[in-house]
């Protein structure tokens, strides 16, 4: 049994975890909403959009070479940083292009027909709107990776306010069927919710803020792949005397040698020379599975950038495979429409969650935990009077609440 | 009923929740088609819980015992943020005791 100084130390972490983070958490939750929709928003204005139907399916798949021509040609000033595919929808071939080949920043995104090679259209990333100052609120907060690493934190507050509260619900509900929702005042009434609301999303709640704190880990994981992984490899094939490679090998052929070594998986990027994710003698070429089990598995492919042999496969080591696997149980979107809908309702009922715990605060704001467990119990009015305490001396170890009143409240008139 | 639950009145339904919610977040992951539908199933469960405890209407409390004051609660405002969404369905409804 819970010594009632462990159960005040529960009440202060959950108290002011929550109130630290919450702030933030609503934040993310919000902005969250309608990124959850990202695709389809983005669909809808068209700034993505689905393979046409053609009458007849050309039995050879367009070459990569002449997108990337058409697309050189209309942005002359831009570098190739990444041909990127999707084991999803496998006719479609992205384009990425920056100021410079390392691919820190993208100013080029365009789509085309990997069937036809037609462009299909250019994603509008300079124009920012609704959806761009979602992502940026709940990505970055404008403020780059600070503001990620940030935004991450709030991922371990959230467990220590989760964890600190299903301590909490499992005091509570010593005497209340589950999902008792009593209405004898509106705090009452917010405090059952709170609780019931909180009990029923918190494992979801918990993987998705998790998941979240580990996505905003992208960069430092990747950098740490980049240092050791991927830095043993091009060292190993290394012509550290040769400048960088400026006359490419085709990347038709580059990416069908990909595919011969990686049987069974389709291409997920194909990092440039220069790029960060390759070298500057090198293509790197990350291959996936093209189905639910296996689309989260990465082998990393490493191929000269002259001749475009095969150097080296490697499959991507732990910790980028978690990361792999944290995005998709972040965005929800792995399990078509209906998926996306249920994280859309879990997540209204998390800002519930936190809005709730911010309203029973708000309304209480010097509440000790003896009021808490007055209140809890129903046995107590709405100003916190803790004369009902006693009442619980038969249960086992609640007498032990009746400990140091330290705060007593004057009862209410 | 001011009898304590047993941990396993407590905990039986949130530990079945989490359980749930744990098969419908995998099971998409690691199967199309299938998986998909379970996962659907498995997570619409702890969602329409919660949208079942907004709408009912209990009082299960401990009986108080001191009287509260009513004149005190009469004047509290109603609602805390977000009321609208858990679809609370306003005045009780006596019928609903159980």
């Amino acid at each position: 049994m819970m010594s009632p100084r462990a159960l005040r130390v529960w009440f202060e972490v959950h108290k002011w975890t929550s109130l630290f983070a919450t702030l933030w958490l609503l934040l993310l939750c919000v902005t969250g909403l309608p990124l959850i929709f990202a695709h389809e928003v983005d669909h809808a204005l068209g700034n993505s959009v689905d393979p046409p139907v053609l009458a007849e399916v050309p039995a050879e798949r367009a070459s990569v070479d002449a997108m990337i021509a058409d697309a050189q040609s209309r942005y002359p000033d831009e570098h190739m940083q990444f041909v990127v595919g999707d084991p999803d929808e496998p006719d479609i071939v992205y384009i990425r292009m920056g100021a410079s080949p390392e691919g820190s920043t993208i100013n080029v995104f365009d789509t085309y027909d990997w069937r036809t090679g037609e462009h299909l259209v250019a994603y509008p990333l300079e124009k920012g709107g609704f959806m761009s100052v979602m992502e940026r609120l709940h990505v970055d907060l404008y403020a780059g990776l600070k503001g990620t690493l940030f935004l991450g934190s709030m991922g371990i507050f959230l467990v220590l306010s989760l964890v600190s509260g299903v301590v909490l619900y499992g005091r509570v509900m010593r005497k209340l069927k589950f999902g008792t929702v009593r209405r004898k005042t509106p705090r009452l009434k917010w405090l059952d919710l709170h609780n019931l609301l909180g009990i029923a999303t918190l494992v979801w709640l918990l993987v998705v803020g998790v998941t979240g704190t580990i996505n905003a880990l992208a960069i430092p994981i990747f950098q740490q792949w980049q240092a050791t992984e991927l830095a043993e490899m091009t060292r190993a094939h290394a012509a550290p005397d040769q400048p960088p490679v400026t006359d490419l090998v085709s990347v038709d052929a580059v990416i069908g040698n990909a595919s011969e070594v990686a049987p069974g998986k389709v291409l997920s990027f194909l990092a440039f020379p220069g790029n960060e994710f390759a070298s500057p003698h090198h293509f790197t070429a990350f291959m996936t599975g093209d189905e639910a089990r296996t689309e989260r598995l990465f082998t990393a492919i490493l191929l000269d950038a002259t001749d475009g042999e095969v150097l080296e496969v490697r499959s991507m080591p732990w910790y980028t495979q978690v990361l792999f696997v944290s995005q998709p149980l972040h965005f929800g979107d792995y399990g078509g429409m209906p998926l996306k809908i249920l994280w859309a309702v879990l997540d209204v009922l998390a800002i519930l969650v936190l809005g709730s715990g911010v309203y029973l605060w708000v309304k209480k704001r010097h509440q000790t935990v003896e009021d808490w467990m007055a209140a809890a119990r129903g046995d107590a009015d709405e100003e916190g009077s803790v004369s009902g305490l006693s009442h619980d001396a038969s249960g086992d170890g609640a007498a032990g609440l009746a400990e140091p009143l330290r705060h007593p409240k004057p009862a209410a008139p | 009923m001011s009898r304590p639950l047993s941990a396993r009145e407590i905990w039986g339904i949130p530990a079945m929740l989490g359980a749930l919610s744990l098969v419908g977040l995998v099971a998409a992951l690691v199967a199309d088609g299938v998986g998909d539908v379970l996962s659907w199933v498995a997570l619409a469960i702890p969602a329409l819980v919660c949208l079942w405890g907004g709408r009912r209407r209990s009082e299960r409390s401990v009986p108080p015992a001191v009287a509260p004051s009513s004149a005190r609660r009469a004047v509290r405002p109603a609602g805390p943020p977000g009321r609208r969404a858990t679809g609370s369905s306003g005045p009780a409804r006596p019928d609903r005791g159980s």
